[in-house]
């Protein structure tokens, strides 16, 4: 040992491995680019989102707005506390509802911005033309849309719009608006300032009405002590919320990490999977440097130098590919740059992270713990006299007690660190641990047939005979291309399969009994005349109608739930904001109770009963006859849970996530919502002369807006994805190459004792139908569970088998390989190998 | 009919950087059942390129090669092997034993690739015939090299062919075992009516068989 660390040593290793990693830089190249591309995908998934969280703490401040927010929602402002407020900060009130932007006979559903003399706070409003923003902020009357709507509705700079019955004066239209954290994402917008809203007079619930105040604290109050006078000024005032820029973006944030974490996982798999690639790989190097190393062997160079050369070739790819990625990822940056302008207005920057270089390295050490330990220590069997005896054996991996120790403990912190640093690390660990299992499984699988094949006793069928010996004589590599077989099975129709879901989403026709509008802003005393109006498009139409009030829930169980619901429980948006409520006599026909009771026609009105959807009672750890708090037309009133409903959203009726009991909702202010389902084709619908107030939704382009959401997802997913298969392929392609190469001296034999090369090449082909047979069961199950919490937990869309994909995907891996598997037997069985009878 | 093989103006070249290099010149043999020739000569004059067109690995340019009333010539690989397998047992220096399978194994997969079931005691039986009762059961790896050529004599004399073709069989070996694995080749052979080509450079060995002839750059001297 102590001669390692001799100098001379040291310079001997060093210098002989570059000059052997120079030699073999043609038979390294499968592992160089391995290497480097399952490190490319997990360093540009990495540097993705650590520019897109800088981006984001970068200007929270813009994303909101300001450095803080006050949300009264529909409530009241108290002006008196706001003025207070002035004297510390200077405030921009801001008012956004929901209407219909009307131009001749289409109409469009848009989320509007009032927006005062101090708008914005931070950052900068883009317009075409340039000064538009500066019109639209002195004059009444006059309005910005966003550049979706403005095309769409073909308008002109200078034409009229008509919006609540009122003409507005479309003076151009939004490039960027800077406080883009709420709900102006995805849809469309448009903007007016507070003088024109004043005159359109709203007073409908289903405007959606929201007013906020965004303030700039002056210049010698700091931010923190800034929020602290406020919360005090606003200490007996019970209608607003309080926004910190912190927690600006909630939605976008969301939506970035569980994307970020998939995409994570799928790469740290692609790794993972791409080290039994490398294995293989590096196995078939090292066989073909058997003569050289039983010659090192003989000269009397030791084992352990031998590895330790081995190691530092390996970790000189190591440094080199995963520097290399690291650096070509931040590449990446600039071409997405050029998508998110596009989209979203964003520019992401970016910049070498030592730490992030380092995450990649580590992961790119774990490969390299995995591949190289069991494989090198394959020299061990290399004997120096193998020379002198004339066996050429196989060498197969070699699992030690000593370096499964280090090998466990490198996959362990590992994946520790991975699941801990992520999003959502139960989600990560679940992940690692199923992963895990599914190599454990497919090695039992293995051991499990291969006990049964010995047992086996075949006395005709030579082809079927020699591939059954050939499983259980190659044991080693035979284990080695299963798991291979299975995990790249696995991959490859899980991907297959969120493919299959994610596009179905996409392409999904609307549900038969969906509606085709949804009406909302409908006043009680319009419901007959709206009725009419729609009877007389369409007598067939079915039209639904029911009553909607909003409420706010601000106790359960007299505990405010915004003190202990995280912001990131997926039913956060039921506690964040005001809530519309309706009621019914019974329970609505597409949402069956799943626990408690309806309640009954002879309720007392004075006592408030409710129905909860099932899935948000779960997420916020309602029970049946947990108390609510709900504030109601500024009335605080208990109620309690008497039933669970489970509510499907997806079939685009009308739901509502809580409903309560009629008897108690007849004093309550209410209006209508109502969806129409027209039973001939209606086209143009304009309702800015009978129901100016009226804001409807078509199904269709809700859909459609979905849609292209998916699709944007879908490409990312299938970039990614791309990338990955071509790793999976690896894999296989790898492991077939192993086993046909371990096979060049065998087949030899068997040439020259007479086997014809069909019956040779036959072998093989069974040997792998046997592997890949008893994988593809258990590759199937594990796919579907899999893609199943890939498509239900991350995108949360439903997820369904398909036939189609499996097939597609089954008969293509089994083409692939049995080209393959015929390809490199048919190399191995031609005259180019008699030179090995000659000992050449 | 007494002539097993017949070989006329064979001839063997290959191509090498658009050059040809010619390896046999119009080699002419004749080997009878159950006769043994010995084929001598310098290395590199055509001896192993020989055996190999008689045990049909590689083609030949030009000539005839007909063996047990086979033309080679008109024989595709398939058919060669069909023959191969049947009636010729080869014997390499390199002993080409499949190291993954036992001694026994090793034997008995010439029976099997045949279909003949039940072979073991064949195979257990002629591995005695060699001296290695005590090692049916043991891997190449852990027989010496003299053992390991017994196990390929073993193999290619289990299905009885009717033709042993032994390229340097005892070049790999000390003088004692040279003459003990020669002494129990022509004894196996004797006993079971094979013929027999060996190619040696020891003048000895070469002197038990019936037949000697001399390779020299490509012909027979």
């Amino acid at each position: 040992m102590e001669k390692l660390f001799n100098y001379t040593d040291i310079k001997f290793i060093f210098l002989f491995s570059i000059k052997d990693l120079f030699r073999s830089k043609a038979k390294l190249l499968s592992i160089s680019i391995t290497l480097f591309l399952s490190l490319f995908i997990y360093s540009t998934i990495l540097t993705i989102n650590l520019s897109l969280n800088e981006e984001l703490s970068k200007n929270q401040k813009t994303l909101l707005g300001g450095d803080l927010e006050i949300d009264y929602n529909r409530g009241k402002a108290d002006y008196n506390l706001i003025l207070k407020i002035k004297k510390i900060a200077q405030v921009s009130e801001i008012i956004e509802f929901n209407s219909m932007i009307n131009k001749d006979k289409k109409s469009i559903f848009v989320r509007i911005k009032s927006i005062d003399t101090n708008y914005p706070l931070y950052g900068k409003v883009e317009t075409h033309p340039k000064n538009a923003f500066q019109i639209m902020k002195k004059n009444s009357n006059t309005i910005l849309l966003n550049k979706n709507t403005f095309e769409n509705l073909k308008l002109k700079i200078g034409e009229k719009v008509n919006i609540q019955n009122k003409n507005l004066t479309v003076i151009g239209y939004l490039k960027n608006i800077p406080d883009i954290g709420g709900a102006f994402v995805f849809g469309d917008y448009a903007m007016i300032n507070n003088i024109t809203l004043d005159e359109l007079k709203l007073q409908a619930l289903g405007n959606l009405i929201n007013k906020e105040f965004k303030l700039k604290f002056n210049k010698n109050i700091e931010t923190k002590n800034g929020i602290k006078l406020v919360k005090n000024i606003l200490n007996e005032d019970k209608n607003h919320k309080i926004k910190i820029p912190e927690n600006s973006g909630r939605g976008l944030k969301l939506a970035i990490n569980n994307f970020i974490q998939f995409l994570s996982l799928l790469s740290i798999s692609a790794l993972l999977i791409a080290s039994v690639g490398l294995a293989n790989s590096l196995l078939s190097y090292l066989n073909d440097k058997y003569i050289s190393i039983a010659i090192k062997k003989a000269i009397g160079m030791k084992n352990f130098k031998i590895k330790l050369i081995y190691y530092c070739e390996l970790f000189f790819l190591l440094i080199i590919s995963s520097l290399f990625s690291y650096i070509l990822s931040l590449f990446i940056i600039p071409i997405l740059n050029s998508f998110l302008i596009n989209f979203y207005n964003i520019q992401l920057s970016y910049h070498f992270s030592l730490f992030t270089y380092l995450n990649v390295f580590f992961a790119g050490f774990v490969v390299f713990v995995i591949f190289s330990i069991p494989t090198l220590n394959a020299i061990d069997s290399i004997k120096g006299n193998d020379l002198l005896k004339n066996v050429k054996r196989d060498i197969t991996f070699i699992f030690k007690t000593k370096t499964n120790s280090l090998l466990y403990l490198t996959s362990l912190i590992f994946v520790l660190f991975i699941s801990l640093s992520s999003f959502r690390p139960i989600y990560s660990l679940i992940y690692f641990i199923s992963f895990f299992i599914c190599i454990l499984i497919f090695y039992l699988i293995f051991t499990f047939f291969l006990r049964q094949f010995k047992k086996i006793y075949i006395e005709k069928f030579i082809s079927f005979k020699f591939a059954l010996k050939d499983i259980i004589k190659f044991k080693n590599i035979s284990l080695v291309v299963l798991v291979t077989l299975g995990l790249g099975t696995t991959l490859l129709l899980s991907l297959g399969l969120i493919g299959f879901n994610l596009k179905k989403e996409i392409s999904k026709s609307i549900p038969n009994l969906a509606p085709d509008y949804f009406f909302i802003g409908l006043q009680n005393a319009q419901k007959l005349e709206f009725i009419n109006f729609i009877k007389n498009k369409d007598s067939l139409a079915i039209i639904n109608a029911m009553p909607m009030a909003s409420v706010k829930l601000i106790k359960i169980n007299n505990i405010d739930p915004l003190n202990y619901i995280d912001r990131f429980n997926e039913s956060f948006w039921f506690i964040n904001n005001d809530r519309r409520i309706s009621w019914s006599d019974n329970p609505p026909l597409n949402n069956p109770i799943t626990k408690g009771k309806w309640w009954e026609n002879n309720q007392n009105e004075e006592e408030l009963l409710i129905s909860l959807d099932s899935k948000i009672a779960k997420d916020l750890n309602v029970k049946l006859d947990d108390e609510f708090t709900l504030l109601i037309s500024g009335r605080e009133v208990i109620g309690k849970v008497v039933n669970f409903r489970k509510v499907n959203y997806r079939d685009l009726n009308i739901n509502f996530a809580m409903l309560i009991n009629p008897l108690f909702a007849k004093k309550l202010p209410s209006e209508i919502l109502a969806t129409v389902k027209f039973d001939k084709e209606v086209k143009n619908i304009n309702l800015s002369n009978e129901f100016p107030n009226v804001s409807f939704i078509e199904v269709k382009s809700y859909l459609q807006k979905i849609s292209n959401l998916l699709n944007k997802i879908y490409l990312s997913i299938s970039l990614v994805s791309l990338v990955v298969i071509f790793i999976g392929f690896f894999v296989i392609v790898s492991a077939i190459v192993v086993q046909g190469k371990s096979k060049i001296y065998q087949n030899l034999v068997f040439k020259i004792i007479g086997l014809s090369k069909l019956q040779i090449i036959k072998s093989s082909i069974i040997e792998f139908l046997i592997l890949f047979g008893v994988t593809i069961f258990f590759s199937t199950i594990f796919s579907i569970i899999i893609s199943n919490l890939a498509i239900q937990g991350f995108f949360n869309l439903s997820w369904e088998f398909d036939f189609h994909t499996f097939f597609i995907i089954i008969s293509f891996i089994i083409v692939l390989s049995l080209i393959l598997i015929f390809f490199t037997n048919f190399k191995y069985l031609t005259p180019k190998i008699y030179p090995l009878i000659r000992n050449e | 009919m007494n002539k097993l093989l017949e070989i006329k103006d064979l001839s063997l070249s290959y191509k090498i950087n658009n050059k040809s290099l010619q390896i046999l010149k119009n080699v002419n043999i004749d080997l009878n059942y159950k006769e043994s020739i010995a084929v001598i000569g310098e290395s590199g004059s055509g001896k192993t390129s020989l055996i190999m067109l008689i045990a049909g690995l590689e083609k030949f340019n030009s000539g005839e090669l007909i063996f047990d009333g086979n033309n080679f010539k008109n024989l595709n690989e398939d058919e060669l092997s069909d023959i191969r397998r049947k009636n010729i047992g080869i014997i390499f220096q390199s002993f080409f034993l499949l190291p993954n399978f036992t001694a026994l194994e090793n034997v008995n997969l010439t029976l099997e690739i045949n279909n003949i079931n039940n072979g073991l005691n064949k195979s257990k039986e002629i591995l005695d015939k060699v001296g290695l009762k005590h090692r049916f059961n043991h891997y190449p790896s852990q027989l010496s090299g003299g053992e390991q050529q017994r196990v390929a004599i073993a193999r290619s004399l289990v299905m009885k062919p009717k033709l042993i073709l032994a390229d340097e069989p005892t070049g790999n070996l000390d003088k004692i075992n040279s003459a003990l694995i020669s002494g129990i080749l022509f004894d196996i052979v004797k006993d079971s009516g094979s013929s027999l080509i060996l190619v040696t450079h020891d003048t000895k060995i070469a002197n038990k068989a019936h037949k000697k002839i001399e390779i020299n750059d490509g012909k027979i001297i």
